[in-house]
Order: structure tokens, then sequence, then C-alpha cells
């Protein structure tokens, strides 16, 4: 494995997405619009905003990661990458790399309004940077097993429209979870991007009513078992 | 050395789908490798055996000696292609396209710089070299993957139907960029169209339902028509009285003669009866279209 080829693969990838450096904005509208409302109304804004960092985080590694590369698979460009020296590994590796790279201009964004908000420790800051990893990793996982899975872009398209809705919108990711009834509050955390949203306001000391233990011991099992369906899809010879 | 070699390669995909059938050939000189067949003859599905995007079901190939299946990594290091029907990445310009290819290969960037402006220059694309994929004609695209393949330093370069779109004169730019990158190493392409494979390759390989039909230089090959002459005319004319070989394609019908002194009858009786023909001498096309027409009849 050879990480020059890794990141120059990353770059080529990539590069589509820093020609349009706000494109995000349009995907941040609701989320933001969802952060005033709670802000406003409850003044638990900032647990939105922790939430929009998850699912952001969440959504460039599963389902724009997968889109990508299923175009890429209908573009064959692929095929020119695997009939190369790029490993499948690498190549792997480059898109997940690349996709990391284009949440870091809205996650900037997110994290300056939480400054700005309530003002945030240099911990705190850290342990936003390490939630945001463990969400991207976790959902590349998941990502990769979509691709693998589906492998056309249209049908992953209409299945991560469907998931963007039912694991992000619907449950409490953008909006606190004490607005839930306590035992569907309980249910909600098997959602895996309820489970990093407690984990990521756990570690930045926000208390959530719900022990530490239990997002992290989902998120983990989570994280096994997309990484077990990764290996499983990955991109073969054939 | 043989830079490929094949035997009896076979490949059934599913539902028993047989898109190659026992294909044995051995390609032991530089230079440049025509395979020309109708659409679904197997062109593609060899090209990807050789390449190690695919496995063979049953037989061997060898690219640079070494076994597609075994020592797939090997290969893909020393190998470049053009897949067929392939599109750039839209938003990249040229120049990017290229040179982030050259550098997720691994080439350094003073190498990977000067092979992108080399390969961009000979193909014509350095002046639009910072406008965005999406902003090019369809043709323009082409030729930037066929860039980002030959300007791969590598022993092999597998082209599937890469002058697909391209007007004529774009054509031939990548014809003398072609012929430029055979002298030192191999170039394996699949055509649609006979008269650039006659045109460029050393070596033909005829190939139609997953067999080889005929294989051997433009020059063995052309020496295997039959016939001097041809004449086409509308195909729907029906010659009463016909000693002659015919062959309906898809647009005309074809009359072969085998000499000229059959000639002078043949075009009276067509001036007689008004009809509209064209006469020419045969080219390999001909003999494809026998061949074609044979290995289907059988």
């Amino acid at each position: 494995m050879r990480v020059d080829r890794i990141i120059s693969s990353a770059v080529f990838m990539s590069l589509s997405y820093q020609k349009e450096p706000l494109a995000f904005i349009s995907d941040l509208i609701i989320p933001l619009i969802i952060f005033m409302i709670v802000q406003l109304g409850t003044g638990k804004g900032a647990e939105s905003l922790v939430g929009i960092l998850v699912a952001i985080a969440w959504s460039s590694g599963s389902f724009a990661l997968a889109r990508k590369l299923a175009q890429y698979r209908v573009w064959r460009l692929m095929d020119m990458f695997i009939a190369s020296p790029v490993k499948p590994l690498e190549f792997a590796l480059a898109s997940a790399l690349a996709h990391l790279t284009i949440l870091i201009l809205p996650a900037t964004v997110i994290t300056i309004i939480m400054i700005l908000l309530q003002g945030i420790s240099l911990t705190a800051l850290a342990s936003i940077v390490l939630s945001i990893i463990i969400s991207w990793f976790v959902g590349t996982s998941f990502g990769l097993y979509m691709y693998g899975r589906l492998a056309d872009p249209l049908r992953i398209s209409s299945v991560a429209n469907l998931l963007n809705l039912l694991i992000i919108l619907i449950p409490p990711v953008l909006y606190p979870i004490s607005f839930l009834p306590s035992n569907i509050q309980l249910a909600s955390i098997i959602i895996p991007t309820v489970s990093l949203k407690l984990l990521a306001l756990h570690l930045i000391g926000v208390e959530t009513g719900i022990p530490f233990y239990l997002p992290l011991v989902i998120v983990i099992i989570y994280l096994i078992i997309f990484m077990i369906l990764a290996i499983r899809e990955r991109i073969t010879i054939e | 050395m043989n830079y490929i070699l094949t035997k009896d390669v076979v490949k059934i995909y599913r539902g028993n789908v047989v898109a190659l059938n026992e294909v044995s050939f051995t390609i032991d000189k530089l230079g440049i490798i025509g395979l020309v067949g109708p659409n679904g003859a197997g062109k593609t599905t060899l090209i990807k055996i050789l390449t190690t995007l695919t496995r063979p079901t049953r037989g061997k190939a060898e690219v640079l000696e070494y076994d597609v299946i075994n020592d797939y990594e090997k290969i893909r290091r020393r190998i470049s292609l053009v897949p067929q029907d392939a599109s750039p990445e839209l938003y990249l310009t040229p120049y990017e396209h290229v040179y982030w290819y050259l550098r997720s290969r691994g080439l350094s960037r003073g190498d990977a710089e000067k092979l992108t402006k080399d390969v961009l220059e000979k193909l014509g694309l350095w002046d639009h070299r910072n406008k965005v994929c999406a902003k090019l004609s369809g043709g323009m695209r082409q030729r930037v993957l066929i860039a980002s393949a030959l300007a791969v330093p590598a022993d092999i370069y597998f082209l599937d139907e890469p002058t697909v779109g391209l007007d004529p004169l774009a054509r031939r730019d990548v014809w003398n960029v072609l012929r430029d990158v055979s002298r030192g190493s191999l170039i394996f392409l699949t055509t649609h169209y006979m008269e650039e494979a006659e045109a460029l390759s050393d070596l033909l390989i005829m190939i139609n339902r997953g067999r080889i039909i005929e294989i051997g230089s433009p020059k063995e090959l052309i020496r295997k028509v039959p016939y001097k002459y041809k004449i086409a005319l509308d195909k729907k004319i029906d010659l009463i009285k016909s000693s002659f070989k015919t062959v309906d394609t898809e647009k005309e019908k074809i009359i072969y003669v085998e000499n000229e002194n059959d000639l002078p009858d043949l075009l009276d009786y067509l001036l007689s009866q008004k009809i509209d023909f064209s006469l020419k001498t045969t080219t390999l096309e001909d003999l494809f279209i026998m061949k074609v027409r044979e290995s289907e009849s059988r």
C-alpha cells in the first residue's frame, strides 16, 4: 500500500467538489432551520448543531461516497483505476479520504456557529473533531457496503433519500432527544446516527440523560457490522 | 517474449451466455494489434480478461508472461487502459485529469507534469487544458481519456474502441499518437472501423460470436480476399441470374467478382437494367464480412 497513490487518487476524486466549495450551503439549509427553531424554542441549539455535524459526517461518508463510487463505475473510470497499480483497497481508502475532505468546510461553519453560540473549550473542540471522524468512519463503512450491494447510482440515490429521511430527519438527530417520550428515547438509540450524536454530546460534556456506555456500545456494534459487510462487498477484481 | 498469450480462453457469463469460446493467440512482437468484430463479438470481454478486470471461466491468459488470475497485480503495474464508453471526471480540466491520474499511479510530480504536457500537446488538448471537461465536446472528452491512458509509461496499452465519437481529423491525431507510442510498446485496440484497423494494425484479429475467425497482418489478410472487385447496389434488387457470390449487408447487396474478364458482361447487364451501382476493389472489410457470414452460417 502506498500513501502517495492514495492521496493522489483522493485529490482526483475530490477536485470536483472543490470546484463548487459553496455547494454544501443548500444541504445545510434545512438542518440550520431546524437548529434555529430548536434554539429559539428551547435554547438547546447546541445539541442540534452537534446533530448536524454527525449528519454531514455520516452522509459524506456513506451516501455521497456510495454515489461517487457508483458514478465512477458507470463512467468506467473505476476500470481505469483498477487496471492500474492502484490497489482496490487503496482506491477505497482514497475515495473515503476524498469524502472526508469535502466535509471540512461545512463542519467548520457549524463549529464556528457553535463557538459563537456558547463558546467551546479546546478539549471540547478536540472532542467535536473526534466525533466527526467517528461518524465519518462508521458512515464510510456503511457507504462501501451500500456501494457493493447496489452499485447503480440511481438506486443508490433513491435508497439514500429514503435512508436520509429515516436515519437523519425523522429521528432525534437534528433536534434534542428530550423532545421524545422516554421509552421512545431509548428505542431511538438503536439508530446509528442517534447513537453517534449522543456519543458526541457525551464527548463534549453535554448531559443527555442516557448513560454513556449505551451509545458507545451501539456505535461499536454498528462499526463492526458495517466493516464486516464492507469487507465482504469489497471492490474485487471482478 | 510473449507479450500476450491466450490458450483456449472461455468466458461464460451468468445465464450461460458464452462471450468467448476457446480463444487462442500469441502476440510476440511490439506494435499495434487490432481486434475487430461486430457488436457482441467478445472484444470487450477479451480486453477485460487481459486487463484483469474479469476472470476467464476456463483456459489460460497471460500478459507480459504473467497469469491474469494469479499475477494480476504485476500486470496492472505495467498496463494502461481506455475502457469502452468511458467518461472523464466532468468537473476536472484535461490537465488535472491527466496529471492526477498519473500521480495516482505513483508517478513523481516532475514526471507527471512533463508527460501531461506532452500528451495534451500531441492530442490537441493543450489549448483547452484549463476548461472543465463538462464544457468540452464529446470528442474532446474522449481525447482526455485517451490522453490519460497514453500518458502513462506502460508496456501495453489497451484501448477499447478509443476513437468512437471522434471526427475524422481528431481520429487522425489519435492515430499519429498511437503510431508514435507503438514504437516502444504494444497497443491492443478494438475498433468498429475496418479502415482504422487496416491503417493502424501490424496484426489484425477478427472475432465473431466469441471465436477468432481470422488472424494475420493486413497484408496477409488482404491476400485472402478471394475476389478482386465488388459491385455494390441497392439491397432490394434481385438479380435473376447470378453466378457471382453475393452478400447482403445492412445497407446494400454486394456482388463479388473474381477477375476482370467477368466485369464487362455484368456491368452491361446492370447498365441495361438501369440499376444504380458502384464498382470498387475489395478491401479487408470484405474479408471481414465474408468471414462473419461464414461463421454465422455454421
